[in-house]
């Protein structure tokens, strides 16, 4: 987990049309190895990002580096170092498995057909099967299978599990945990995964990125994350909103509750207790005080 | 991506066989029959200028029996809409429509190559089918395009040059139509309609200009209308001409008719050609001889495939813009 990030952004934006930006002066690292999740409301420019990230979007203003170098995927080089699941995980629906596993074996220098057919038969997908007699789950795993047999460095899955039951979910989300701590070092895999159901992400990620209004908001290691942020609850203030620090406010007859991140490893004021956060609140806490921005502003 | 495009595109190409198949097995059989009869009949001698006194009578039974069913070809010129809109059109549509796109240029085949692999794969499936369609119509017609000359639509329209250069125009309008309008249903209607306009103006009004026509004027008095041209000429215009070299409109044609036939209920048979004849007037024919035959089919076959080129090159641009 160390040496050149895998993803650096600088400057990144994307414009349609004449005035919409999808994105806005995204700077952006990611570490190497481990899962990211990717949040925000809808149309707040994840999936924008990520075709971005691998290349599927050409940036208005900016620029995408991988491994320190400018992304190309005009180059057969390029396109082996990404995976993507694009949303809805588009198949070929007429094909078989079998066609399936043979296009990207057909279609890449490198393809791990026998570890995917293993991964199929584990998970009891047959290879006669026409792709659209499939669940959406065994869809997914589908996709995610082919996607990995690749063996990309970076991985981009956009909203993989919004359209799939709990289950499947749940199982979904297994195969990319097991992926991640298969891979070894040195060839280690990185997945970005967007999705809007926070949940999901605290029991699988390792790294957050939070977008609002086509803007990074926050970025860093769950851990960390949470480490610095805390809820303090306090005899009512009024005068919170415009203090350092202070991400969000809400305020009852008697007491005010605020979510703060701390500079360091200080301890606020006594007069307030101070209590951890947990990943969905700190989530909402950005999100809402997003919204709020130009009010208080 | 050969692998690919065959297993994308294989029910087309196997459609597209049985399809030139379902058209081969009576055309092959009533071709045999059709040549067979040329030979025996006699007709053909007659054709090669042998055959003596009767010939008239002996080709005008021939091409009575089989004139109507030899102009049916003409409607081949609508044949390569279904490469347009069944393949063509598609070919970008529908992985834009599905979504299928991501799944394709995040493989590691590049862009350009997944681009020009589809498009020149299929388009030249597409062709080679249109190939064969072409010497299959082509063979069957031989008789009658020996009386009548190849210039005539139905004959023109199956000759290879022109056969194979359209398809691939009505092909790559399928896939600009796509590229651009990333939906398969409405790409196909717009294929469908552009198509027809471009065929109907091309056969209307390019075709009998490739060439400034052939010009011959005849005496009315002698020799009477277009008559006694030879079989194989292709007549773009006719009509009447004064004796200041003027070509007469339609309208002033009709004037001079009511001039001619004014008061008399029961004209006799030269009447017309008696008063031009007076009046310093003649027939005039413009044509294409047969022997412009490869000429207009290079003119012809150049033209769609200059156009097919610019709707690929613009079809390949739409989707790079899409794609990066």
């Amino acid at each position: 987990m160390s040496g050149e990030p895998i993803l650096c952004c600088s400057g990144l934006g994307k414009r349609y049309g004449r005035r919409t930006w999808a994105l806005r002066d995204c700077d952006l690292e990611l570490p190497r190895g481990g899962i990211v999740g990717l949040v925000g409301a809808n149309g707040a420019g994840k999936s924008t990002l990520l075709h971005l990230a691998i290349g599927l979007l050409r940036p208005t203003e900016g620029s995408v580096r991988m491994f320190g170098e400018p992304l190309r995927v005009d180059q057969a080089d390029g396109l082996a170092r990404i995976g993507f699941v694009a949303q809805d995980h588009p198949l070929y629906r007429r094909f078989t498995v079998a066609d399936l596993l043979h296009f990207g074996r057909s279609t890449n220098r490198r393809f791990d057909l026998a570890g995917a057919r293993d991964r199929l038969d584990g998970i009891g997908i047959t290879l006669e099967r026409r792709a659209s007699t499939l669940s959406g789950g065994q869809q997914a795993q589908i996709a995610l299978t082919l996607a990995l047999a690749k063996r990309p460095r970076l991985l981009v899955l956009d909203e993989p599990v919004a359209s799939l039951d709990p289950l499947a979910r749940r199982d979904f989300l297994r195969t990319l945990v097991d992926a991640v701590a298969g891979s070894v070092a040195g060839d280690d895999l990185t997945v970005v995964l967007s999705s809007h159901v926070v949940a999901e992400l605290e029991r699988v990620c390792d790294h957050l990125v939070l977008l609002d209004e086509g803007r990074v908001r926050l970025a860093g290691a769950i851990d960390d994350l949470l480490a610095e942020h805390r809820v303090l609850v306090g005899p009512r203030a009024d005068d919170l909103d415009t203090m350092d620090g202070v991400i969000a406010a809400s305020h009852g007859q008697r007491h005010s509750n605020m979510l703060v991140r701390l500079p360091g490893p200080t301890s606020p004021h006594p007069r307030w207790e101070s209590h951890p956060v947990g990943l969905e609140e700190l989530v909402l806490a950005y999100l809402g005080e997003g919204r709020n921005r130009p009010c208080s502003g | 991506m050969l692998w690919l495009t065959w297993r994308q595109h294989r029910v087309e190409m196997i459609s597209a066989l049985v399809l030139l198949a379902a058209l081969a097995i009576p055309l092959v059989i009533t071709g045999l029959a059709l040549h067979a009869e040329y030979q025996s009949s006699g007709v053909a001698e007659c054709v090669a200028g042998g055959g003596g006194g009767g010939c008239a009578a002996l080709v005008d039974a021939f091409l009575e029996r089989h004139t109507e069913w030899g102009n049916r070809f003409v409607w081949v010129s609508f044949l390569p809409a279904l490469a347009g809109v069944f393949i063509g059109a598609p070919l970008f549509a529908r992985e834009f429509e599905t979504g299928t796109w991501c799944l394709a240029v995040t493989q590691g085949v590049t862009r350009t190559r997944w681009l020009t692999a589809k498009i020149t794969l299929v388009g030249g499936g597409v062709v080679g089918v249109a190939g064969l369609c072409a010497v299959l119509f082509t063979w069957w017609r031989t008789p009658l395009d020996e009386i009548g000359g190849r210039m005539r639509t139905a004959a023109f329209v199956v000759a290879a040059p022109s056969l194979m250069a359209v398809t691939l125009f009505a092909f790559a309008l399928g896939v600009l139509a796509g590229a651009l309008l990333r939906r398969t249903i409405p790409a196909m209607v717009a294929t469908l309609v552009t198509y027809v306009t471009v065929r109907i103006t091309t056969e209307e009004s390019l075709r009998p200009h490739y060439r400034t026509p052939l010009s011959r004027t005849t005496d009315p008095t002698t020799n009477a209308g277009t008559e006694q041209l030879p079989a194989t000429d292709w007549t773009v215009n006719d009509g009447w001409v004064d004796s200041t070299g003027h070509h007469l409109t339609d309208a002033e044609k009709t004037d001079l008719l009511h001039t001619i036939y004014k008061g008399r209920s029961t004209p006799p048979d030269d009447l017309v050609d008696n008063y031009l004849a007076t009046h310093g007037m003649r027939h005039y024919t413009e044509y294409h001889p047969d022997s412009s035959f490869w000429t207009f089919q290079t003119i012809e076959a150049a033209l769609f495939l200059g156009t097919a080129v610019a709707l690929f090159v613009g079809a390949a641009w739409l989707v790079r813009r899409r794609i990066t």
